[in-house]
């Protein structure tokens, strides 16, 4: 239509409509929103489903587990020690004759808790720099980035133990702890992303119809980049659970006789060879964990993913 | 560009001045001095202190740091007593190099290929194949994974030496082990990230422009979907190439790894602003290099700015 | 595809191991000579004799160097000195020089090396961490602590080219085998100054007077001795060749033992049931002793300063138990608080002076009692009251022995002590302050008597941050320390002894044993709990290969 009149433009046939956030982006649809949609669209998908649903089972199994078994997780006792899985003990027994299955249970609220709340503090404040360092470029970035360069190089350890003294032993400072060092590469992966992003047709187009930056860069250009963030999200959680068990022995983090499947297994890989089970157990429950997480973790990309809405 | 990596470069050399402050305070908060142990006694601490001019004002010390550091002098190790910093990463940085280029590598082809085969077959058993792999790489930490290897192809096999660092053989399971967790971050993003690209504009152009999938895939999907593998292979690389305490420490290799451990553990000053100015610059210069790839790989972003 | 790209890379793999394992075997049966291969768990930070502290050094040392006297499964052997003789009071000793003393260049080793080497270590300008250990003689101590500043005041002179002489502060009983140790090894005026601050740094920057020579050091990766030429006595060298890797994990080095690469290995905890059941294991002392220390001034928690409750907890703890679950069973419950392998007059110290103060198992109705006591004192009466938290190591270990005395005390006494762990000079910052209730220690003695663990406790002294004072245990280490007959002195070490265990800030837990394992064809090989370990000097591989 354009075409047809083309070098006759005139004034007359533009109207200045003003800025209208409702009509930008109608939704010329039966109204559901976005999240009830994602939720819809997540439970058609099984794999995603099961994931979740070991999740969740493993989350009540570290309410209950304990309390399942007779035998408190901190109680030794010499004659039972290193006792390979049985009907009397579910796990096995570890080296101080203390009951496996009440330890891997306990260990799992450790684990579990710090796993997620470090994962996704680490997202959240990675999404947050990343995004305003690549949006803005320019000055900006390169001081964001610079920054996160010298966090990531000053040697992890030394922050560790200064922690240490300042904030004591727990669970909080074991958090903070690995959340500290933990955005830095979320935020690179982000800020990457959206230099790429930003330089295509759609965020102009955005522009032009006066979006907001924070608009833009929460509306636009994340979501674009969901996968990655999904991905990079899951796949720091092990390293969340492995550095816990770090952390706990140079003290900063949770107190003994609590223990975590990251600590559970660190002790059985010392010993792997000649008792397995202590080593197979927790590593199995990490890793369908991570399994699980992955298979969710796609499963939102796609359930949360705008282009795939129907 | 000539302006920007200019430019650049007295930013990265900012950089490294206030990382090396910020560690040469830090590292004296940390509670304990160099010269702490279980036998020694006040006075002969001071002696200590004194031979290696700890008695004076912490700023009179800062002033001397710096002062050596550009002339490139680290300074002697207080643990071991006779060398000097340069001297240990001259000798043990070739080690961990070699380990680390190794690792690279291997993590970068094996990780891109895995995530391309996964995303071209998205949902299908090569997608979950890769998954599962990339799934046990990173829920299996390297010190699970070394004294594995080392049994099974040492101890049961004899295939390989369980142990240190002299010839090819000796290099195959560090160079695994060392990798793993890697191939696995690089096989989950660069599924994700061409999951993310296939539905860009630019490819829906290129699929209405009649190209064959093929070229969709390698010209287009696999050169836009690549950069946060190139993100992460920044930092990635800094690592490993710097050295790694775990996977040495089990393969027994004389690598810089430990020293960044024991330095700390020991509180060798020295040591520990050595390593760190040392895998600082290595950190800078790699992400400097990254950011540069990234207008290779996508001419759009233009990092030198507005 | 990926399937058949799997299977390719493990052929790749499989081809590649075969041709290193032939490469392996090749290499190995060109050596004829007698060659002993081991591991050490980290790199030598220091192989100059008068900086060097740490236990791989002093073997090393050991092979490399040789002082005044060389002692060898706890005898005293002439070694650079062929004689010696001490004055009556037991303050002068003088030392004649063998003639046949070489350095490895070909240079006499003098009494002037000697004079030089002992003068360097109390120079404060040398800043020696051992340098305590020059405290016995004349001077010493001042010309360390800068108090006089010449060292001609220093009671050590060589009178000739061959003879030596020792003025010593008081008498002190084993000064003959405080000569074998690494910080009075003789050292070369000209070579120390030609090297600075590098002297000793590698192996051409550095001359050897011992059985061996350090011929490559391969820093973090490994030591080559070979057979010293010069050496006096030669003969007696069975070996030509040792070879000494750096590796860090036990498992690792147990892995290269079962794998034919090493000779002797130390058994990682996991493994050593079998392998004493295979009769393979053999246990050693390594001297150093593991105890409960008690912080008797902390505010706010008078129940540390109460004996009776020191001994509530030291009776309730089943040493016998607690090795056998976190130490496989390997090592000693500590039942007294004198190493049970130090010297006495004639025979062992424990042996002339038998004692059993805490029983191997726990004895929970003496603890309740203690306790009982304990509380009445402190007007407390219920055991709840109790706090206080245990500090201890930052290993997965140290986590594992501090949960079994923390549920050991839960039972036996219903108190909840908790866990506190710290890196290792974090921890001896905070016992150097004094700010923790009760620490997990341990000591390793610096020579073969009681006292290098009786005089820790003495009011004032540099290591006692208990707060523990007691005048009685002070008069009678003073007594030990100054006299001149042996007996009284042991007799005077027992009554102090008994009186620590009695009201002392210390429990003692255990004494710990090494398990290690070895070829038949290895021979001649010592393990020490004091000095040198293992002691290889000795040793002969015949058979190997």
């Amino acid at each position: 239509m354009m075409q047809n009149n083309a070098g006759e433009i005139s004034q007359e046939l533009f109207t200045h409509v003003g800025k209208n956030i409702e009509q930008m982006e109608a939704i010329a649809r039966p109204s559901i929103t976005y999240w009830q949609d994602a939720w819809r669209r997540l439970k058609q998908n099984k794999v995603a489903m099961m994931g979740l649903i070991i999740i969740i089972l493993y989350t009540f199994m570290a309410i209950v587990g304990p309390y399942m078994t007779p035998y408190d997780y901190r109680t030794t006792n010499p004659s039972e020690i290193n006792q390979p899985p049985s009907a009397k003990h579910w796990f096995g027994t570890d080296t101080l004759g203390r009951d496996l299955w009440a330890r891997t249970w306990m260990g799992a609220r450790v684990s579990l808790m710090i796993g997620f709340v470090a994962a996704f503090l680490n997202a959240v404040i990675g999404v947050l720099v990343g995004g305003i360092s690549g949006y803005f470029g320019g000055k900006v970035d390169m001081v964001i980035m610079r920054v996160v360069d010298i966090l990531y190089a000053i040697p992890y350890m030394i922050i560790v133990i200064l922690m240490m003294v300042v904030l004591g032993q727990g669970i909080m400072p074991l958090i903070v702890a690995l959340v500290v060092g933990g955005w830095l590469g979320m935020a690179r992966l982000v800020r990457g992303q959206i230099l790429q992003l930003k330089e295509q047709e759609f965020v102009l187009a955005a522009k032009v119809l006066g979006a907001s930056h924070a608009r833009i860069i929460f509306r636009h250009l994340i979501p674009n980049t969901l996968g990655v963030i999904l991905v990079n999200l899951t796949m720091s959680v092990p390293g969340a659970i492995f550095s816990e068990a770090f952390l706990s022995f140079i003290g900063l983090g949770v107190v003994p006789p609590q223990s975590s499947w990251g600590q559970l297994a660190a002790y059985g890989a010392q010993s792997f060879r000649v008792y397995p089970y202590q080593l197979f157990i927790p590593a199995f429950f990490i890793s369908t964990t991570m399994l699980s997480l992955n298979l969710l973790g796609d499963g939102l990309r796609d359930a949360l993913d705008p282009r795939l809405r129907s | 560009m000539g302006r920007y990596i200019l430019n650049r470069l007295v930013v990265s050399l900012i950089t490294a001045w206030v990382l090396v402050t910020i560690v040469f305070f830090l590292v004296r908060l940390l509670p304990g001095d160099p010269f702490t142990s279980e036998k020694i006694t006040p006075e002969i601490k001071q002696n200590m202190m004194r031979y290696y001019g700890f008695d004076k004002p912490l700023h009179i010390q800062y002033i001397r740091y710096i002062s050596n550091l550009l002339k490139g002098d680290l300074g002697y190790s207080l643990r071991y007593q006779n060398r000097t910093v340069n001297e240990v990463i001259r000798q043990a940085f070739p080690y961990s190099a070699d380990l680390g280029i190794r690792a690279v590598i291997f993590a970068s082809i094996v990780g891109i290929t895995l995530g391309i085969i996964a995303a071209l077959n998205r949902n299908k058993s090569l997608d979950y194949i890769s998954m599962f792999i990339a799934i046990v790489g990173i829920s299996v930490p390297s010190f699970v994974i070394g004294p594995l290897l080392q049994y099974v192809f040492s101890i049961k096999l004899k295939l390989l030496p369980v142990a240190q660092w002299k010839g090819f053989a000796y290099t195959i399971m560090p160079t695994f082990a060392l990798s793993l967790g890697s191939i696995a971050l690089m096989a989950r993003l660069m599924r994700a990230s061409m999951l993310d690209v296939v539905n860009q504009d630019y490819i829906k152009t290129a699929k209405s422009k009649g190209l064959s999938p093929t070229q969709i895939v390698w010209k287009h999907q696999i050169r836009n979907a690549i950069l946060p593998v190139v993100t992460v292979l920044g930092p990635v690389t800094a690592t490993l190439l710097t050295g790694t305490f775990v996977v040495e420490q089990i393969f027994a290799i004389p690598g810089l790894g430990k020293f960044y451990i024991i330095g700390i553990q020991n509180l060798d000053y020295s040591m520990v602003l050595g390593m760190t100015v040392f895998y600082g610059l290595f950190l800078i210069a790699a992400n400097f290099i990254v950011d540069i790839i990234y207008g290779i790989i996508d001419p759009r972003i233009r990092i030198a700015g507005k | 595809m990926l399937r058949k790209s799997v299977s390719f890379a493990l052929v790749l793999l499989l081809v590649l191991g075969m041709v290193a394992g032939c490469g392996q075997t090749g290499q190995q049966q060109q050596t004829k000579e007698k060659e002993l291969v081991f591991a050490i768990g980290s790199e030598v930070p220091s192989l100059d004799p008068q900086k060097a502290t740490d236990t791989y050094a002093i073997m090393v040392g050991n092979a490399i160097f040789e002082g005044l006297v060389r002692v060898h499964d706890g005898k005293v052997e002439k070694g650079m000195a062929k004689d010696w003789k001490v004055s009556d009071d037991q303050k002068t000793w003088t030392f004649y020089l063998r003639e046949d003393a070489k350095w490895s260049d070909g240079k006499p080793v003098t009494a002037y090396d000697f004079e030089y080497a002992f003068k360097r270590l109390l120079d404060p300008k040398t800043a020696s961490e051992y340098a305590y250990q020059g405290y016995y003689i004349v001077n010493g101590e001042k010309f360390n602590k800068g108090e006089i500043t010449d060292p001609s005041q220093v009671g050590v002179k060589a009178l000739d080219d061959k003879t030596l002489e020792i003025k010593l502060e008081n008498p002190v009983k084993y000064f003959e085998s405080l000569m074998n140790f690494i910080s009075f090894m003789p050292v070369r005026k000209d070579i120390v100054e030609q090297y600075g601050q590098e002297f000793a740094a590698d192996a051409d920057k550095m001359v050897y007077n011992g059985p061996f020579i350090l011929k490559e050091w391969k820093h973090e990766q490994e030591l080559i001795l070979e057979k010293n030429p010069n050496y006096w006595n030669k003969d007696a060298i069975k070996l030509d060749r040792v070879r000494i890797l750096v590796v860090t994990e036990t498992n690792t080095a147990y892995q290269m033992y079962e794998n034919g690469e090493l000779d002797f290995v130390g058994i990682p905890p996991d493994f050593v049931e079998q392998l004493k059941a295979e009769g393979k294991a053999e246990f050693y002392y390594d001297g150093a002793e593991f105890y409960l220390q008690f912080n008797v001034k902390r505010p706010g928690k008078p129940w540390l300063a109460n004996e009776n409750f020191r001994k509530a907890v030291g009776f309730a703890i089943d040493r016998e138990d607690y090795i056998k679950a976190t130490m496989s069973g390997v090592s000693d419950p500590a039942t007294r608080y004198v190493l049970p392998l130090l010297a006495g007059l004639e025979k062992k110290f424990v042996e002339e002076y038998p004692y059993e103060f805490y029983p191997k198992k726990a004895d929970p109705e003496k603890a309740k009692e203690y306790l009982n006591k304990a509380m009445q004192e402190l007007g407390i009466s219920d055991p709840s009251q109790i706090k206080f938290e245990m500090l201890t190591d930052d290993s997965s270990r140290a986590k594992m022995m501090a949960e079994t005395i923390q549920d050991m005390l839960r039972k036996n006494l219903g108190i909840e002590m908790q866990i506190k762990q710290v890196p290792f000079k974090q921890r001896l910052e905070l016992m150097n302050k004094a700010d923790y209730d009760v620490v997990f220690a341990g000591w390793s003695p610096d020579y073969d008597d009681p006292m290098t663990y009786l005089d820790l406790w003495v009011t004032g002294g540099g290591h006692n941050n208990t707060g523990w004072s007691n005048k009685e245990y002070d008069e009678l280490i003073k007594f030990a320390k100054t006299t001149s007959d042996y007996k009284a002195r042991a007799d005077k070490m027992f009554e102090a002894e008994k009186l620590l265990l009695e009201k002392g800030p210390i429990v003692p837990v255990y004494f710990r044993q090494r398990a290690w394992t070895k070829r038949e064809y290895v021979t001649g090989l010592v393990r020490n709990f004091v000095g040198a370990d293992p002691d290889f000097v000795y040793a002969d591989v015949e058979g190997k290969n």
